[in-house]
Order: C-alpha cells, then sequence, then structure tokens
C-alpha cells in the first residue's frame, strides 16, 4: 500500500514533494487562466515572428534575429515572473486564499518555490518556442554552448523578475496591482532595450536603463551572443543583484504589513 | 480506480525529469554554424569568410565579427553574416584580423616586397627607390591577382643637393641647386610616375657629420611645385628646427622623427593645426643609437620565415651612431598627445631594420611612445592610406580589397601578437608560403 501524503512526516523529502506538488497545481491553475497563459506563452512568439522572421531588418547580417532571440526569450521569462507573483500573489491574498494556505502544514517556502517554478515552467515553453523559430524560421546558428548558456541566462532571470512581481504583489490590492504590473512590464521591456536595441534609445534612457533589472539581465543574455553593449558581467550581476534584495525588502515589508493587520 | 494508481506527487519528480529531458532535446537540436576550418591549414581563396573573429577594423577593435571575402574584396563585416552554405569558412576564434599592413617608409630593392608580404605588410610606401622599378611594380597594385609581393607606391627618387643624402645609394639621382629648377624637377618625377614628392633636408650635423643639402628657398619651392602638381610633399629631416621650418613651408608630411631635441608642447600643437603626418621611424632611430630592435625580432622569429637579406639588413650596424631614441619617444609622445597622426614606418632595408618583419618591431615602439594598441595599428593601416591618399586600403569595410592579416591571439592587449601570423591574404589570395610550407630561396 502506497502511502498517501497526510501520513508523510515533515522532512526534506516531505518539503520537496509537496513542493513540487503545490508547483503542479499552482501550474494548472494558471493553464486554466487563459488570460494569463495566452499572452505569457504566445505574446513574445507572435512578436518575435513579426520582428525577425517576417521583417528582418535589411543587409546581410543576422545579428537582429539574434539579439531579438535573447531579448525576447528576457522578455518571455519577464511575463509569467511578474504577473504570476504580482498579480497572482495580490489575488489570492484579496480572495483569502492565502489565508487558507498559510492554515496548511505546507511551508511558506513551497509556496514561493511553485510560484517561481511556474514561471520557469512558462519561461522553459517560450524558450522552446523562441528558440525553434530562431533556429529554423529566423536562421540563427549558434554554438552549443551559446544555446544552453542562452537558455540558462534567461531562465535564471526567473530570480529577479518574481522578486519584482513580489514587491508588488505585496502592496498592491488586487486590481491595482493588475495596472501596476502592466505598467511595469511594458515600460520596462521597451526601457530595457528588449524589443528592439537599446542603442537606439537616446544616451540619457540608455543611462536610465541601469537602474532596470531586465536591462541587465537582457545584457547578460546578449553577452552570450556578443551584441551586448560591452559592460563586464560582474556590473551586470552587482547590480542585477542589489536590484533583486531592494525588491525583496520592499516585499517583506509588504507582507508584514499584510500579516499584522 | 481498478489497480492502485500512483499517487499524483509519486510521479511530479518523473513529470519534471521527462519536462527536463525534452528541454535539452531542443537545446540540443537547434542549428549550430557550419563547420570552419582552424587556420593553420591551407587557407580559402577569393570567395571566403573568416568568422567570428576579432576584428580590428582600421579604427577599432571589434569582438565575434565574420568578413566575408568576395572576389579578392571585402563583400561585407558584421555580427553574424548570413553567408552562403557552401562558402569556405576559416574559423577566427582566439584570433584577431586586421587589414594588411602599410609600412610607410622604406627602399625597395631586391625581394624587399617579397620579405613584407611573408610578415603581412601587403601595401609599401616607398620613399625613395629606382623609378624604374616603381614603375615596373605599378601594375601589380592595380588589379587583383595572386602575387607573392606586397604593392608599391613611390616618391621615386629624391629632391636632394648635388653630394647630398640620398645621392650614396648608386642609384642615380637627379639633383638640385636653386628654386628655379623645382617646377621641372616635380614634373620630371610625375612624369616618371612617381606618387608623391619626397625631399631631403641633411645637413648631417645630428650624426657628426658635414653633409651638402638644399636652401630653404629650393625646399620651399619643390614644396609649393609639388602642390601645384597635386602631389604630396614629405621631408627628411633629423633636426626639429629644420621640421619646424618645413611645417612653415606647407609640407604635408616628415618621414622621420628628428632626434636632437624634443618638441614642445606648443610646437607639437603646431603640427596637428597644420595637418602635417610623422612617420617617426623608430625602428632606425633606436638603430642609429645603437640600440637596434633586429636581434630581438631575429631571435623571437623562426629561422625558416627569415630570407637572407632580412637577417643580413636585421643584423646590421650603422658605421657612424647618433641621436637619442628617448628624444624621438618623447617628441613622438607629444606628437600624439597634440593629435598629430603618426605613421608606422620602418626605413627598411637600413641596418638594423628588416623589410616586412621590422613592422611589428615599429607597433611595440610606437606602444612606447603613448600609443594604444588600436592607434598604433590604425597607424600602420587606415592613417597611412588615407594619408596618402590610396583607397580600397587600410580597412576592414566593404568594397575595400581583400588584404588581410590573421593572427593567433589579442594584439589589443599585447601587441606583439602582430607577429604571431596564422594567415596572410593579398587580393584574397593567400600568402601561405612561409607559413605554412617554408619555401626554398631562389
Amino acid at each position: 500500500m502506497e502511502p498517501t501524503p497526510h501520513t508523510l512526516r515533515p522532512g526534506l523529502g516531505w518539503s520537496v514533494r509537496i513542493a513540487l506538488l503545490e508547483t503542479r497545481f499552482q501550474f494548472l491553475s494558471s493553464l486554466r487562466l487563459p488570460a494569463f497563459a495566452v499572452p505569457t506563452l504566445l505574446f513574445p512568439l507572435f512578436f518575435y515572428l513579426f520582428f525577425a522572421v517576417v521583417f528582418p531588418s535589411g543587409g546581410p547580417s543576422l545579428a537582429a534575429p539574434t539579439y531579438l532571440l535573447a531579448t525576447f526569450g528576457v522578455f518571455g521569462v519577464l511575463a509569467p515572473s511578474i504577473f504570476g507573483f504580482g498579480v497572482g500573489l495580490a489575488q489570492e491574498r484579496d480572495s483569502g486564499a492565502l489565508v487558507l494556505k498559510r492554515t496548511t502544514p505546507m511551508p511558506a517556502g513551497a509556496y514561493l518555490f511553485a510560484r517561481v517554478g511556474v514561471a520557469a515552467i512558462f519561461g522553459a515553453v517560450v524558450i522552446v518556442g523562441l528558440f525553434l523559430l530562431a533556429g529554423y524560421a529566423a536562421g540563427v546558428e549558434l554554438y552549443r554552448g551559446q544555446w544552453f548558456a542562452l537558455a540558462g541566462a534567461i531562465l535564471a532571470g526567473v530570480l529577479p523578475f518574481s522578486a519584482i512581481g513580489l514587491a508588488i504583489g505585496a502592496w498592491a490590492k488586487q486590481q491595482a496591482a493588475v495596472a501596476v504590473v502592466n505598467l511595469v512590464f511594458i515600460a520596462m521591456s521597451v526601457l530595457s532595450g528588449l524589443w528592439f536595441p537599446i542603442q537606439m534609445l537616446p544616451g540619457f534612457l540608455q543611462d536610465f536603463a541601469n537602474a532596470l533589472p531586465a536591462y541587465h539581465l537582457g545584457q547578460l543574455a546578449l553577452k552570450v551572443v556578443a551584441l551586448d553593449l560591452g559592460r563586464p558581467v560582474w556590473l551586470h550581476l552587482v547590480l542585477l543583484g542589489g536590484q533583486t534584495a531592494i525588491c525583496l525588502v520592499v516585499a517583506a515589508a509588504g507582507f508584514r504589513r499584510f500579516s499584522g493587520r | 480506480m481498478g489497480s492502485p494508481e500512483r499517487p499524483p506527487w509519486r510521479r511530479d519528480p518523473l513529470f519534471a525529469a521527462v519536462a527536463l529531458a525534452a528541454f535539452v532535446g531542443v537545446l540540443l537540436m537547434l542549428p549550430v554554424p557550419e563547420p570552419a576550418d582552424p587556420p593553420g591549414g591551407p587557407l580559402p581563396e577569393t570567395n571566403f569568410a573568416v568568422v567570428d573573429a576579432t576584428v580590428f577594423d582600421g579604427e577599432a577593435f571589434r569582438a565575434h565579427r565574420d568578413v566575408w571575402v568576395e572576389d579578392g574584396r571585402i563583400r561585407a563585416v558584421g555580427q553574424r553574416l548570413r553567408l552562403p552554405e557552401d562558402l569556405p569558412r576559416v574559423d577566427g576564434r582566439g584570433h584577431t584580423l586586421t587589414p594588411g599592413l602599410i609600412d610607410a617608409h622604406t627602399h625597395t630593392y631586391g625581394v624587399a616586397l617579397r620579405d613584407a608580404l611573408r610578415f603581412g605588410v601587403t601595401t609599401v610606401l616607398d620613399q625613395f627607390t629606382d623609378p624604374s622599378l616603381a614603375a615596373r611594380k605599378r601594375p601589380a597594385r592595380e588589379r587583383l591577382a595572386r602575387t607573392d609581393e606586397a604593392d608599391l607606391f613611390s616618391a621615386g627618387n629624391l629632391a636632394t643637393a648635388p653630394g647630398g643624402h640620398g645621392t650614396q645609394f648608386g642609384v642615380p639621382v637627379e639633383t638640385l641647386t636653386g628654386p628655379g629648377e623645382a617646377p621641372d624637377f616635380v614634373r620630371a618625377r610625375k612624369a616618371e610616375g612617381a606618387d608623391w614628392i619626397k625631399i631631403i633636408w641633411e645637413d648631417g650635423s645630428t650624426f657628426g657629420a658635414d653633409i651638402p643639402t638644399l636652401d630653404r628657398d629650393t625646399i620651399a619651392a619643390v614644396i609649393a611645385a609639388a602642390h601645384a602638381e597635386e602631389l604630396l610633399a614629405v621631408i627628411h629631416v633629423s633636426r626639429l628646427e629644420h621640421a619646424l621650418a618645413a611645417l612653415e613651408m606647407g609640407v604635408d608630411g616628415f618621414v622621420h622623427v628628428w632626434a636632437d631635441d624634443v618638441i614642445s608642447e606648443a610646437d607639437a600643437a603646431r603640427f596637428a593645426e597644420a595637418g602635417a603626418f610623422v612617420i617617426p621611424t623608430l625602428s632606425v632611430q633606436l638603430a642609429i643609437a645603437g640600440e637596434s630592435m633586429g636581434s630581438v625580432l631575429l631571435e623571437e622569429t623562426l629561422a625558416e620565415h627569415v630570407s637572407a637579406m632580412q637577417r643580413e639588413t636585421l643584423s646590421g650596424t650603422f658605421p657612424r651612431q647618433g641621436g637619442t631614441p628617448e628624444a624621438a619617444l618623447e617628441s613622438v609622445r607629444r606628437l600624439h598627445a597634440a593629435g598629430v597622426r603618426i605613421l608606422a614606418g620602418t626605413d627598411a632595408p637600413n641596418p638594423g631594420t628588416g623589410f616586412g618583419i621590422s613592422l611589428h618591431g615599429e607597433l611595440r615602439l610606437l606602444r612606447q611612445a603613448g600609443l594604444s594598441a588600436s592607434e598604433a595599428l590604425g597607424a600602420a593601416t587606415a592613417h597611412p592610406a588615407e594619408a596618402f591618399g590610396i583607397e580600397d586600403r587600410g580597412r576592414l569595410e566593404r568594397g575595400r580589397i581583400a588584404d588581410l592579416l590573421l593572427v593567433a591571439g589579442d594584439p589589443q592587449s599585447d601587441v606583439t601578437r602582430s607577429a604571431a601570423i596564422a594567415g596572410v591574404w593579398k587580393d584574397g589570395f593567400p600568402v601561405e608560403a612561409a607559413w605554412a610550407a617554408p619555401k626554398q630561396p631562389e
């Protein structure tokens, strides 16, 4: 007779299982929410198809499809991370679902793991779609190591972007969260050079981009294909880490307010 | 449920593993670039691409560039060029591709042009040679064809006084005795095919000698006559005083830096303002002072790559030594800081220098004089081409002749890598003789 979940004793195996279980349930609930799943999965693919495959910039250079592969990849993990946390969290809190979950023995870490995990799954699906489009429709050729490094760099974006979503979700009410997340999502994508090369922005906006996590992640992804602005890796990592830490501090403050209510 | 079904939490790790495997599987099946041949084997010709090299384009180093050569000219330089599938490729990773080098001060004879080309010097700006030799070599620079010689541009004969510097080499020289002869002299040089006019102002005093030289009026008249014929006028001086006077006369460039005195910053600014260029020829300045780089260059180069002539001239010493290389270096430093265009030239084959090989030494000396790696390489590529009005060379950009130098490593961080030659192309044809299979000397 297989043991049933409630007979398991707390421990590492138990935590992993419950985290995976929560991931699966959150994934299924996200999948059943077309307003989340469809744009998250299709927007980056459609944008890429439009800008890199159907109307690539002229000349014999392949740089545009490769550039956009990296940046729309980052865009592709930005959406599930920031929406999943920002809107999803605000929703569950305001509907009382979060309070309910807190009464269960599930550790808080499993909940966070599941949210990040769902964003990573959506991100991975977008990466698969984008990479196939790039490789087989846009003519992008990368060395094997570059394909893996690019996928890794893009997927790593789940962490800083989730932190942004967490900060928004911890503070904004459900309706406000949708607006705030959309604003941050669109503005940061454009100003970070995810939709078109950052070099096309005026100088002061290029400087401003240093304040945006998506810019740093974009540059790290572009570095894999040698199309970045040439700033050192450590600079991007330090700034990205600092920005993520700030988001986490802001989020923690928001949760304390929620708990104390 | 008939049979006992595995509970969902049992299946989750399996799903996760399968999903991860599928993800990795997709990454493994994505297209990778066509395999490129590593440099070292036979190099492709006429139509090929060097892919994913660091490119020095004449101004700056740019990482991960492809250079596409078509019919002996550069068709495109860029990132991730869309290359025809059957185009031969050279793997440029770990290598740097530069325009073929230009030595802005040599004197051509013997195997000079072959020696130059073997060392990546694809164009030579000669500052005095037998005009008939220059005329014989001229057609080669007008066509794209397989060759084992660098292209030659030359002043041909030079303007000097009877018995003056330049008359001692056995080449018959038509000398000048006064300003009135200048227009005819320049027209005769132009008729011979001179690409510019070279003037000697050398009284030997820097080297403890007394040599007859042209007077100021004649020098000014030759400069004016050259300009009237739309030719550049460049001048040999070895004294700062003469350089400043020639600058006043409107000379276009200096084929040596003077070694008697260090230029002041104010005077350096005057050079910059006048737009005059300077070819310091530090290689020969060091040799004159008895500090030639010749032995260093010989030591670090495989013996089979060095011709008998290169070995002989690199090992040579000047009979009469003088000048201070420190002063020359400091003058170059100040000229460069003031914004004066500095060009790389060796004055090969003077004692202590060798055709081709010494230009790699000159790049190091220019670094010592304060030029950055890209400025030093620019002084041996784009800048001499522009200063002497030679089109189609000196830069890696669309339409230019495919004169290319491929070196292993990164000359930007270590300029001595310019001599780590992995391949040379002239007019799109590889010059492999010395590097792949050393040729027997004839």
